[in-house]
């Protein structure tokens, strides 16, 4: 039975009409008469953006979102967006985005349709990615992305695939905006599904974290300290407390947090206590971890009592780094006896 | 959030060839201080490649205490937007522990500097006429664009020397389709008192796009002034008077 009686007339185009008056205008964007087509392209796009979102009049209809996201799918669509994004003028580009939340979020008979087309299409996430080099389009396609990798299957295919690494340079770009929406994805995908992520930083240790110490001993300081939030945000996570145990045995990587203990922003110095205090308080820490403490512990001692400690800043840390300072002492008391015993 | 007219928008707008300025300090040339508030310095500046005059906002990231995450949607903010009434972010860059921000270098000032230094008693009508077409216009376009402005006032609208009126300072800008697909919305607390509507000043009682049309006419009584009512007030004042 229909019920389309009810429903406001405004001469509108049905989803399916629509989303096929989309596909012809975008494929004839290759064609001769492309400066046509781009326009009727984007007048397609204003078209769905109404649908999906409404005109500030009328709502907009769950049965045509949920018809039009099913559409979308159907005629690769989903893809043309992806593909021809770059062709396409700088409203249609932000309206193009502000749908492809709204299309993905769209579940059709218990499945989300277009995570599936894209769960089929994976290399459209390794095409967005590669979008950051185009300074154009970055911040376009980087809401795109992160949009996808909320989906825990997204996520996991862009964590393991060989674009991911290009986050570690991406980061880095001089373009402030673009370096930051690149940050922010990157953290999303470190923070957004633990069993992924977990899994993920331990299948990839290695390699993985040889790639951020980079990061963390950058000589950008917003890379430096925004790296260093990132790690204690991911590092010290229950689900990745095998990975974090890891982390702390290893000499090269208190030797990065010691350099950033000194460094002359009191944020970063702030930021390196909370994963440097992990290192001494382990108490398990190996010989060579212990050694170092050791032979520098008034140096360390010296720049934990002058750590900044901001007015609002809690009890907590105070208790902490007092604890932290009597650990060091007793472990430079204990590695000069147990040296004096062997010598 | 009415879309009708966007498409007369784009075409306006649209299309121009985008000129890409440098990310290197070194091709910028510092001249003199034009203003400053609690983090930021705005210089007037010299793009060496272009001899162009520019104003670049340093930014002190290190006095950011929370995070900076704000700064990152201020700066996402401001190279999203296109509109000529609007400063936009030519580009920025991190420099040491700064952020610099290059924009167009508005010679005028803001309204306000304009209001202390020749017009005290404020302009007159067909001025501020003009002047508040030209904002409104700014603010559609951020409206529809899911941008609520929060600092809507006359030390933020500013001039040029042709004539050119542009709204800036996205410091405090929200983005309302942040939380789903429709406006939402917000519930923190930014803004200048004075030029605050009632439900920005009122703790956890969310508002919309509507917060800036009210400071929108506080802004025009204060064109209208040369200040803004109850600006004489301390700001805590005035935040009991309305708020309570």
């Amino acid at each position: 039975m229909s019920f389309s009686f009810f429903k406001p007339s405004r001469g509108r185009s049905s989803p399916a009409e629509l989303v096929k008056a989309m596909r012809d205008s975008i494929l004839a964007l290759d064609t001769k008469t492309a400066a046509k087509a781009l326009e009727d392209v984007e007048k397609n796009i204003i078209s769905m953006r109404q649908m999906l979102s409404g005109d500030g009049e009328a709502e907009p209809s769950q049965e045509q979102i949920s018809q039009m996201a099913l559409e979308i799918c159907k005629e690769d669509v989903l893809s043309l967006f992806v593909q021809k994004l770059p062709s396409l003028g700088w409203d249609a580009r932000k309206d193009l985005v502000h749908c492809w939340g709204i299309l993905l979020r769209q579940k059709v008979d218990s499945t989300y349709c277009c995570v599936e087309y894209i769960e089929n299409h994976l290399d459209l996430l390794d095409f967005l990615v590669v979008c950051y080099n185009n300074k154009e389009i970055a911040l376009n396609c980087g809401s795109m992305l992160r949009e996808c990798i909320k989906y825990p299957t997204l996520a996991k295919y862009v964590l393991e695939s060989t674009s991911f690494e290009l986050f570690f340079k991406y980061v880095e770009l001089p373009n402030f905006d673009i370096a930051s929406d690149a940050l922010s994805t990157f953290k999303d995908l470190l923070s957004k599904h633990e069993t992924e992520v977990s899994q993920f930083l331990s299948d990839h240790y290695e390699q993985f974290f040889e790639l951020y110490d980079k990061l963390l001993t950058s000589s950008n300081y917003v890379t430096k300290r925004q790296s260093l939030k990132l790690l204690s945000e991911f590092l010290l996570e229950a689900p990745n407390s095998q990975t974090m145990k890891r982390y702390i045995l290893e000499v090269r990587y208190l030797k990065t947090l010691m350099a950033l203990l000194k460094d002359s922003s009191k944020n970063v110095q702030i930021l390196a206590f909370h994963i440097f205090k992990v290192f001494v308080a382990n108490p398990n820490k190996p010989r060579e971890i212990k050694d170092i403490l050791a032979k520098n512990h008034q140096e360390l001692l010296m720049i934990l009592h002058n750590l900044p400690v901001s007015k609002d800043e809690d009890e907590q840390f105070e208790e902490e780094r007092d604890l932290i300072i009597k650990e060091i002492e007793k472990n430079s008391r204990l590695q000069s006896s147990s040296v004096s015993i062997s010598s | 959030m009415r879309r009708a007219k966007s498409g007369s928008l784009k075409k306006t707008y649209s299309g121009l060839p985008v000129k890409t300025y440098s990310v290197s300090p070194a091709d910028y040339q510092l001249l003199e201080e034009v203003g400053y508030g609690a983090s930021a310095t705005v210089y007037r500046a010299m793009y060496k490649l272009d001899n162009e005059i520019v104003a670049v906002k340093c930014l002190d990231l290190d006095r950011c205490n929370s995070n900076l995450d704000d700064i990152r949607r201020e700066a996402q903010t401001m190279s999203l937007i296109d509109h000529p009434n609007l400063i936009k972010a030519f580009c920025s860059f991190v420099v040491e522990h700064s952020l610099w921000v290059v924009m167009p270098f508005m010679a005028q000032g803001s309204c306000l500097h304009l209001m202390k230094t020749a017009y005290p008693e404020g302009f007159e009508e067909p001025v501020i006429g003009s002047i508040l077409k030209e904002t409104l216009k700014a603010l559609e376009y951020l409206h529809n664009h899911g941008h609520i402005h929060r600092d809507v006032k006359a030390g933020n609208i500013l001039l040029d020397n042709s004539g050119a009126v542009k709204l800036g300072d996205f410091g405090v800008t929200a983005c309302m389709f942040d939380k789903g697909d429709r406006q939402s919305s917000r519930n923190t607390f930014v803004g200048t008192p004075c030029w605050m509507a009632p439900e920005v000043l009122q703790p956890g009682s969310g508002y919309n796009f509507k917060a800036d049309i009210w400071s929108f006419g506080i802004t025009a009584l204060e064109l209208a002034h040369g200040h803004a009512p109850f600006s004489k007030y301390p700001p805590m004042k005035v935040l009991y008077g309305f708020a309570f």
